[in-house]
């Protein structure tokens, strides 16, 4: 063989075996399914594709864990993993799958909303992979995904994203963003045909309230809040005011606002029957000037540069040596959930939507989240469900 | 159809750099180079998940 063909085969073998040494670990990544028990309260679950039949075999299809009421009432729809890289919102919806027993009405319950983020990771930020919870029955290992959908199911970005169907122009990175392509459409990108398949649901099943559950930065102004369009900013500030008083923690309202285009807690009541809320919890694992990215940091949100720019108010949530740990952040999510829930009741006559059996957030800051999630292993036959 | 002409491109680009790869006889540093650009091209037209 010739010794530049020699140099060549060498090379190229070399760069053959970089690529599998970094994309392996990638591979098991999005290969990895994350198991959830079906609770006491769980009747039936169900795929997205049903309601938009252009999910199915893709990596945008995910489950929906139906709740169903022995008494008939009002219907909501809670979504976690939105954005995947805010994995409270994950969490708090697999914490109701697994504890909820629905007494009045329907919970829709969808813990990996956009499936193919949570499936890749964010290139260039050194991300963990997982995460593990410990539990009571050991530790259970979750994904930790990227905000946006993975390019390997939907690509090529464009130049400009333009919205459906209000033609406004958005960043070309949000053509991935599940929060930015709502209401979405049938033959759209995989991300529209997502947020197509929550708003049939939400329209075939006449559901009455949609939360998305997020988690945003200590640094961003729209934090620790319950973001509402006109129609649920009432709802909304009792939520507020009644987990401020009765529990002691901040999540104030925020005003969605009109001309900004996709966002669930703008679509979803412009075009189907749910009053949206959108809850905001803080974590600090998302702000820019922080140390590294490491799984302790996601867990107890706890670092020495935001602590010092707390100290010069900086940011937009109180700040100390504490952190902002995953159970204040799960604990908020629960609570301000079950208080949105309970308000709507009050006040929309023959449709109330009654549950037990969910943690508040005193509970879980003092037992932990694991103590709230079951353990697969001991699960009866067919109580596992892969996500 | 932007998708299917997104591909087409990808295809020619690495059509090219493959040949020049080929062609190349001295220069390692630009072996490199063109190994650098192909990866990401090849295993975009592989479709790898």
């Amino acid at each position: 063989m010739k010794k530049d063909v020699l140099v060549k085969v060498c090379l190229a073998a070399t760069f053959l075996a970089l690529a599998l040494w970094g994309g392996l670990p990638l591979l098991r990544h999005r290969h990895f399914d994350i198991p959830v028990v079906k609770g006491p309260g769980v009747t039936a679950v169900l795929r997205l594709s049903e309601f938009s039949p252009g999910l199915k075999g893709t990596a945008g299809d995910t489950n929906v864990y139906v709740l169903e009421g022995r008494e008939p009432g009002g219907k909501a729809l809670l979504l976690g993993d939105t954005h995947p890289n805010e994995p409270e919102g994950m969490l708090s919806a697999i914490v109701v799958i697994e504890n909820a027993v629905v007494e009045k009405g329907t919970l829709y319950v969808i813990p990996v909303f956009n499936n193919s983020g949570s499936r890749t990771t964010r290139p260039g930020d050194g991300y963990p992979l997982y995460f593990d919870v410990v539990t009571d029955g050991g530790r259970r290992r979750f994904r930790y995904g990227n905000r946006d959908a993975s390019p390997l199911d939907q690509w090529p970005d464009p130049d400009v994203y333009i919205h459906y169907p209000e033609g406004q122009l958005l960043s070309y990175i949000d053509v991935r963003n599940a929060n930015r392509t709502w209401p979405g459409r049938a033959g759209g990108s995989l991300m529209e045909r997502v947020t197509f398949g929550a708003m049939e649901l939400m329209r075939r099943q006449k559901i009455d309230v949609a939360i998305d559950v997020h988690g945003a930065e200590t640094m961003y102004p729209v934090t620790n809040c319950i973001v509402a369009p006109e129609s649920s900013v009432k709802i909304a500030t009792l939520a507020s005011l009644t987990v401020k008083a009765m529990e002691g923690f901040e999540s104030h309202v925020e005003p969605s606002p009109s001309g900004f285009r996709g966002l669930s807690h703008r679509e979803i009541g412009d075009h189907g029957p749910a009053l949206p809320f959108l809850i905001e919890s803080p974590i600090p694992f998302l702000d820019q000037p922080t140390g590294p990215k490491t799984t302790k940091f996601l867990l107890d949100g706890k670092d020495p540069f935001l602590l010092a720019l707390s100290k010069k108010k900086k940011l937009f949530v109180p700040y100390d040596e504490s952190g902002w740990p995953l159970e204040k952040r799960v604990g908020q999510n629960l609570s301000v959930t079950l208080e949105i829930l309970r308000q709507f009741s009050k006040k929309t006559a023959g449709r109330p939507i009654a549950l037990r059996g969910v943690p508040r957030y005193a509970d879980v800051v003092k037992n932990g989240v694991g103590h709230y999630l079951a353990d697969p292993a001991r699960a009866a036959s067919g109580g596992v469900i892969l996500n | 159809m932007v998708m299917i002409a997104y591909y087409l491109i990808t295809a020619f680009l690495l059509a090219l750099l493959v040949w020049n790869f080929v062609r190349e006889k001295s220069r390692r540093g630009d072996l490199v180079l063109y190994l650098l650009v192909i990866l990401p091209l090849l295993l975009r037209l592989l479709r790898w998940k």
